[in-house]
């Protein structure tokens, strides 16, 4: 459908200006279509700013300066408790008020960490289902209700293309974010916006990260991100005693005059 | 003020109940052995009412033919009632028949000629045709409704009931017979008489029936007032034996519902749906709506997801609704510049209930307990939830173990220590109480959070970093 040739004019212009002429009538910019993050743009600077992921390191690499704003990322770890959570929970502490979903977690969340994270408990929803297509379908309801902020899925098994396309769908329409959990054996081609693989690092409180595969962007090489090691393994700061501030009753107020004063 | 009233006769209350069931046309509803109401379809062939069953099917072979059922038609009929009470705080209604006083609220509503057009709209959209007249009291708007009349001047109706063929009159045969045969054609020529000579010459039932007509004596029927729960049926044509086909004729009822809190401001916390069978067995269905629900298109989903799982133990043929929990409607106004979400978060939580079940949906709540498996709580989603400004000073895990895991003398030689202890000791005073020793180290890179028992000195794991 496009036989016009693509006009740039640069120079000047601070903005490169694309258009791509369809039809001959109908005229889009490639900047509409940059935003859509179908098309690759090597130099250019990131469009559409994402969701911070509250790691500087990792803003830097992911092609949006973050997660995607909506959409699919999936996230491989070799076993539950590798550090996913401590990945996620930052950039979900500055999220909006709307629901945090955790469908499938495979261990139980500890209500006071996630506090401790800056999360309001009352967003958080667990969801518990018995098979992989109840699953699917309450991860494509609550992506695209638009009252999600983000969910985690741990699911059974990788959704096929179809399914994935769906979700994908989903979540563009109801503006969400969601994350799947999942271990090695899974297709690497799986149709996501990014892979973020982790590892653990020798160093204790590390961790590896790397982005295998992202739209917009190119792979990247791995890096250590310090995730716990600041609030874990500094040992505690000894506090002085606390005393409680002292609450002195305020002085009785004696009244002296006569209380009954004689009619003169 | 002087007092107008709108009367509307609803021919076609049994065909519209027929059709809610599932009737398909050319069709006509048989009461008696005699046709009560042919659809348009029906008419074209040569179908009218009065007609004997047997007539009918001798001029059409595709005809069908429905019983009739009361049941539903007094549904429609009450449901047309709640939609009048809007306009008007004195309606009445039967089988047949609507009346609704308009006089107090035709300034309100743009004058009667605009509160006809509504109620007759409505009628003619929800229920079929119908006939329609004004009259200055409820039995003469009922009677100019029969003869078509149609008016929109109160004094002109007046006049006009002097002129009303005394053969009209909805009185037993005979008597009509013996009015004609002494010469009296119209109501003028009975008002000739004075009343002790009418009711000493006729049945007392004339005399009543006019000075009811002629508004000499108030008008004593019942009217209708708003209910506090709401309960109807619907009678389905055809026994059916798929629960998922069932949704459409809910619908019907669901629509009622809706109509029923729109006029109350109220949302839905929670209906019943029975199903009965041929021998009058009932399976009721019974569905909760979370924080309530006002919309028919929002409660159809979680049905839809309830008629999925269920299956009918026999055939139904009757479904009733019923609903007696309510709520205040809070109205939510959306940001105009914000694109809108899709549905509200009560509408989701009741689809994801609906198909997942009750026990699907959890929440995290916090204890006031210093056991880390007792302060850290998984509830049902939507309890209220404690959050306490205070942070903890001492890092928690993200993972919790629901019970702590021992660990063998040679997994600690693997670990790193980091941090700890932080000493928990609690319920001492109880036989499960604890005192615990928490230290936070690393084991092959993950981090984990394990504790020693110092009543039995043994080490557990009991959290992730993860």
């Amino acid at each position: 459908m496009i036989f016009g040739q693509i006009i740039a004019l640069s120079g000047l212009t601070k903005h490169k200006v694309y258009t791509v002429y369809i039809d001959s009538m109908k005229s889009i910019t490639l900047q509409s279509l940059l935003d859509q993050g179908t098309v690759w743009a090597g130099e250019l600077t990131p469009r559409e700013k994402g969701r911070t992921t509250g790691h500087t390191q990792l803003d830097e690499l992911l092609a949006h300066g973050g997660w995607p704003k909506q959409g699919v990322v999936d996230i491989q770890v070799s076993a539950p408790g590798q550090g996913e959570l401590q990945l996620l929970l930052p950039s979900l502490a500055q999220a909006d008020e709307r629901l945090w979903v955790w469908l499938d977690p495979p261990l139980q969340p500890c209500a006071q960490g996630i506090r401790q994270a800056g999360i309001a408990l009352k967003r958080c929803l667990i969801l518990r289902t018995e098979n992989a297509g109840d699953a699917l379908w309450a991860l494509e309801r609550c992506l695209q209700s638009g009252c999600v902020d983000s969910a985690l899925a741990w699911l059974r098994r990788p959704p096929n293309n179809k399914a994935l396309r769906r979700l994908q769908m989903a979540a563009e329409t109801g503006g969400t974010l969601a994350h799947l959990i999942h271990d090695e054996h899974w297709p690497a081609d799986a149709g996501t916006h990014a892979r973020v693989a982790l590892w653990p690092s020798q160093t204790a409180g590390h961790l590896h990260a790397q982005i295998v595969r992202q739209r917009g962007g190119p792979q990247q090489r791995p890096i250590v991100m310090p995730l716990l090691a600041q609030q874990a393994c500094s040992p505690p700061v000894p506090k002085p005693a606390q005393l409680g501030p002292v609450h002195l009753d305020p002085q009785p107020r004696l009244s002296l005059q006569p209380s009954l004063q004689l009619a003169l | 003020m002087k007092r107008q009233f709108i009367a509307i006769l609803a021919d076609d209350v049994p065909l519209a109940a027929a059709q809610i069931g599932g009737a398909t046309t050319p069709c006509c509803v048989i009461e008696n052995q005699r046709v009560l109401c042919a659809d348009p379809n029906a008419e074209k062939l040569g179908i009218h009412p009065g007609m004997s069953q047997g007539t009918a099917i001798a001029l059409s072979a595709d005809l069908t033919l429905y019983p009739r059922h009361l049941a539903t038609e007094q549904g429609l009929m009450q449901g047309l009632a709640q939609w009048a009470y809007r306009h008007s705080s004195w309606v009445h209604w039967n089988e047949d028949c609507l009346i609704v006083e308009v006089a107090g609220s035709e300034k309100l509503f743009g004058g009667l000629e605009s509160l006809w057009q509504r109620l007759h709209s409505r009628t003619l959209r929800h229920i079929g045709r119908c006939r329609v007249a004004l009259g200055p009291n409820p039995e003469a708007a009922v009677l100019l409704a029969r003869l078509e009349w149609q008016t929109l001047d109160v004094n002109q109706a007046q006049e006009w009931l002097t002129k009303i063929p005394l053969t009209r009159l909805p009185l037993n045969a005979p008597l009509i017979q013996r009015l004609s045969a002494m010469g009296l054609n119209q109501i003028e020529s009975l008002l000739a008489f004075s009343s002790a000579d009418l009711a000493r010459r006729f049945p007392i039932e004339l005399k009543d029936y006019l000075d009811r007509l002629l508004g000499r004596k108030p008008d004593l029927r019942p009217t209708w007032t708003p209910q506090e729960n709401f309960h109807s049926t619907l009678s389905l044509q055809q026994a059916c034996h798929n629960a998922q086909a069932l949704a459409f004729p809910i619908k019907h009822l669901l629509d009622q519902l809706a109509n029923f809190l729109k006029t109350r401001q109220w949302s839905c916390l929670e209906f019943t749906l029975t199903f009965i069978n041929e021998d009058r067995q009932q399976q009721p269905l019974t569905l909760a709506l979370g924080q309530g629900l006002h919309r028919t298109e929002a409660m159809i989903e979680p049905l839809k997801l309830h008629l999925n799982k269920i299956t009918l133990s026999a055939p139904v043929i009757d479904i009733q609704l019923t609903s007696d929990r309510f709520r205040v409607w809070r109205g939510e106004t959306g940001d105009l510049m914000k694109p809108q979400p899709k549905d509200t978060q009560s509408e989701l939580l009741i689809a994801l209930q609906a198909r997942l079940g009750k026990h699907a949906l959890q929440g995290l709540n916090l204890a006031a307990s210093w056991l880390p498996e007792r302060a850290n709580i998984q509830q049902a989603f939507g309890l209220d939830v404690q959050e306490p400004g205070v942070t903890y000073d001492n890092i928690r895990p993200t993972w919790l173990l629901p019970t702590p895991l021992p660990m063998a003398p040679h997994d600690l030689k693997t670990l790193q220590w980091l941090r700890g202890p932080e000493r928990i000791e609690a319920h001492w005073w109880q036989d499960q109480g604890g005192r615990r020793d928490y230290h936070v180290a690393s084991q092959s890179g993950a981090l984990v959070w394990v504790f020693k028992d110092l009543r039995t000195q043994q080490w557990y794991l009991h959290g992730l970093f993860g």
